[in-house]
């Protein structure tokens, strides 16, 4: 029995160490490196980034334009919500150019916008301050801008840039225009330009006859189409004889990004094709030859391939080709009545926007050129058309008959009205003032 | 509760008590080859491991009856495949050893009167008695059946360490940290100037200070995304809960030394990683 008893009493001692081991699966602390109990907090929720922009404390009437047109710059990037400035309770006064977080906490501001814009003998200064709440001490952003009094819009448009490449890494676009061309009459059409937020509206042309197609020339010049002479001839604003004058119709620029060329489409051989020029028209190189109809080029953002209009296929569909006008291939495949194509700016995001007649409405569509994705951008508001590119990617200008043109994100958010009334071939320019 | 028994198993006394004069039964002694000491030391093992099997399902007897229980560390689902139906389940003998565990024993701070801050007692190992203790296990395994090698039962969400093989269970373990969690993401919001494709690949670590009030003390970023932008958020989410809920929920007893008065690690990611 003695000899029995060394094995029971360590089976036994085994039995009492074990016990708690098995009785308390679940009494180790998670540990990592640092020691201590570790969190895992995930899918935060997506919201605007809230920002507020109080008034200007001075006199000036020219400071409430500027913040009027930040403000309004902020809402349209589509990234911010400006807060209400009646449900401030701050003292601003006491302020000045600093900012207690607290009571901007308490309204829901992530960030705070302080001014001061004051005359400086004709011109206009401009000293911006952004603080972030969540971030004690000191403004995050600093900056003082001049304008002459005239141009007082500009220095909120660059604050807005400002504020966009601090919080993105990539500056606005605010002070960028759009050209385009608007029934002014039964009959006659005219070629406008506008800052993208509605300021400024200019009539380019006046000459009582139709005046369409228009496109950003490098410097800001404008090329467009007039029936002032009688036939389809290209135009440049500044200079009165026409670049092309070619038999048939000269029309539909799109200078190429580098500046130094421009596709347009000539039909002096019956149906239009798309040659490539010099920016004088001198020189003409034909990219394509073939019975349908090819028109509207657009150049992708390197400048090495073209996308066009042609119906070579039946119906008018998107294609791309090489700038030398091989590799042509199609690009939609669904819907019977493709046009107007824009492709996005950004080369990492290989897009092309397009009209699509669908029933007897018209829409915004992109597709991308990786997968063929087609994506609506816009639906059942109204007939949607005419797609332009800011210079970033970062919005589409279009016309829509809800009553002029809007503004959106890529993928048909935030739309917002800028400028009121009819508009057709809207352009955006590529020039920005800087931030 | 089911401390009761437990706690008196794991008091801090050395787990293989010698009597005296066991010092003279040396393991060479034994008569291996006697089938009445090798039957009576095989039953009265079987016997233990039955109660012991008992025992821990009593426990979970208990748990079920008593009010939930926050607990704070997941049970993790062990790494497998879902068992066949048709088949039982393996045999599976667990070798332990008897050195001194380095985790936080939780069950001393359970006795109500227990100081909150003791630190766990130092036993000391005795290798002699593991390697004894080792060599009983390897014997008795000559009497189990030999079997072809079989996956481990568990769920294919599992990982290897883990101990439970139902995945209901599994997730019953962290009530009191999904609650955390919970109380932070419903503050967390991440401004859409941070494109989506950017978020997916941000993550960020806090470590925030928690008084014995349960107030939230210092808020550290202790490893950055690399997105200022991104971090802000964080901290901006443990400031919102700091100012509109206040003190973090109640944890559970056996917690509070884990919790009050220490400091907790967040860390946030857009996606479950």
């Amino acid at each position: 029995m003695r000899r029995a008893t060394a094995p029971l009493l360590i089976t036994l001692a085994l039995a009492v160490a074990m016990l708690p081991l098995v009785a308390r699966p679940q009494a180790t602390a998670p540990a990592n490196s640092g020691g201590g109990v570790v969190i895992d907090v995930t899918q935060p929720g997506r919201d605007l980034y809230r920002i507020a922009v109080p008034p200007d404390q001075g006199p000036a009437a020219t400071a409430r334009t500027v913040l009027d047109v930040l403000s309004n710059d902020l809402d349209l990037s589509g990234f911010f919500r400006v807060l209400d400035p009646r449900s401030f309770f701050a003292n601003l006064a006491a302020e000045g150019m600093g900012i207690d977080p607290a009571p901007w906490t308490a309204v829901g501001a992530q960030a705070v916008v302080k001014a001061r814009i004051e005359p400086l003998g004709g011109q206009v200064r401009a000293e911006f301050r952004l603080y972030e709440t969540i971030r004690p001490g000191g403004a995050s952003l600093q900056q003082t801008y001049t304008a002459e009094a005239a141009d007082a819009r500009t220095l909120g448009h660059r604050f807005a840039n400002a504020l966009i490449r601090y919080f993105t890494g990539t500056a606005g676009v605010f002070g960028s225009r759009l050209v385009f061309a608007r029934r002014t009459s039964p009959g006659h059409k005219d070629v406008f330009t506008a800052d993208f937020d509605g300021n400024g509206v200019a009539r380019i042309t006046n000459n009582g006859s139709i005046n369409l197609l228009p496109a950003w020339a490098p410097g800001g010049g404008i090329y467009y189409t007039s029936f002032v002479s009688g036939q389809a001839y290209l135009y440049r604003t500044g200079r009165s004889r026409p670049i092309l004058s070619r038999p048939g119709l000269n029309m539909g620029v799109a200078v190429s990004p580098r500046g130094n060329s421009m596709a347009v489409s000539l039909s002096e051989e019956g149906n239009p094709d798309i040659y490539l020029s010099d920016l004088d028209g001198i020189t003409l190189h034909r990219l394509t030859n073939n019975p349908a109809i090819d028109i509207s080029p657009a150049w992708s953002p390197d400048g090495s391939q073209l996308a066009f209009v042609s119906d070579r296929q039946g119906s008018p569909q998107i294609f791309v080709m090489n700038a030398d006008g091989s590799g042509v291939r199609r690009v939609t495949f669904r819907g019977s009545y493709n046009q107007t194509p824009a492709w996005c700016p950004r080369a990492e995001t290989p897009l092309i926007a397009f009209t699509a007649r669908d029933g007897n409405t018209f829409d915004v569509f992109t597709v991308d050129l990786r997968n063929g994705q087609l994506t609506r951008l816009t639906q059942g508001q109204g007939r949607n058309s005419d797609p332009a590119w800011s210079p970033d990617g970062r919005l589409i200008a279009f016309y829509s008959s809800r009553g002029g043109i809007y503004l959106m994100n890529p993928d048909g958010t935030h739309q917002v009205k800028v400028i009121n009334g009819h508009a057709e071939s809207i352009r955006w320019s590529a020039i920005v003032p800087p931030p | 509760m089911d401390e009761a028994a437990p706690i008196p198993l794991s008091a801090p006394e050395p787990p293989v008590s010698r009597p005296p004069g066991a010092r003279a039964v040396h393991d060479s002694d034994v008569l291996w080859g006697r089938a009445f000491g090798a039957t009576v030391t095989f039953t009265v093992h079987a016997v233990l491991l039955a109660a012991l099997v008992a025992s821990r399902g009593g426990c979970s007897g208990q748990d079920a009856s008593s009010p939930p229980r926050n607990v704070i560390a997941a049970q993790l689902v062990r790494l497998g495949r879902p068992p066949d139906p048709r088949r039982l389940p393996n045999r599976h003998v667990p070798l332990r050893s008897t050195a001194p565990r380095t985790e936080v024993a939780l069950s001393k701070s359970l006795r109500p009167d227990a100081p909150a801050a003791e630190a766990p007692q130092k036993r000391p190992v005795d290798a002699v008695d593991d390697a004894k203790l080792r060599r009983v296990f390897e014997r008795a395994r000559a009497f189990a059946e030999p079997g072809d090698p079989q996956p481990m039962e568990g769920s294919p969400e599992g990982v290897p360490e883990g101990t439970v093989t139902d995945p209901t269970l599994a997730r019953a373990g962290d009530l009191y940290a999904t609650q955390l969690a919970q109380a932070f993401r419903d503050k967390w919001t991440a401004p859409t100037v941070i494109a989506e494709a950017d978020l997916a690949s941000l993550a960020c670590t806090l470590r925030i200070a928690v008084g014995g009030d349960r107030r939230i003390g210092s808020v550290r970023v202790a490893q950055s995304s690399g997105n200022r932008l991104y971090d802000d958020t964080a901290v901006e989410a443990v400031e919102r809960f700091r100012r509109e809920t206040g003190p973090i929920p109640e944890p559970p007893a056996e917690l509070r030394r884990l919790i009050l008065g220490q400091e907790l690690t967040l860390r946030f990611s857009p996606v479950d990683r």
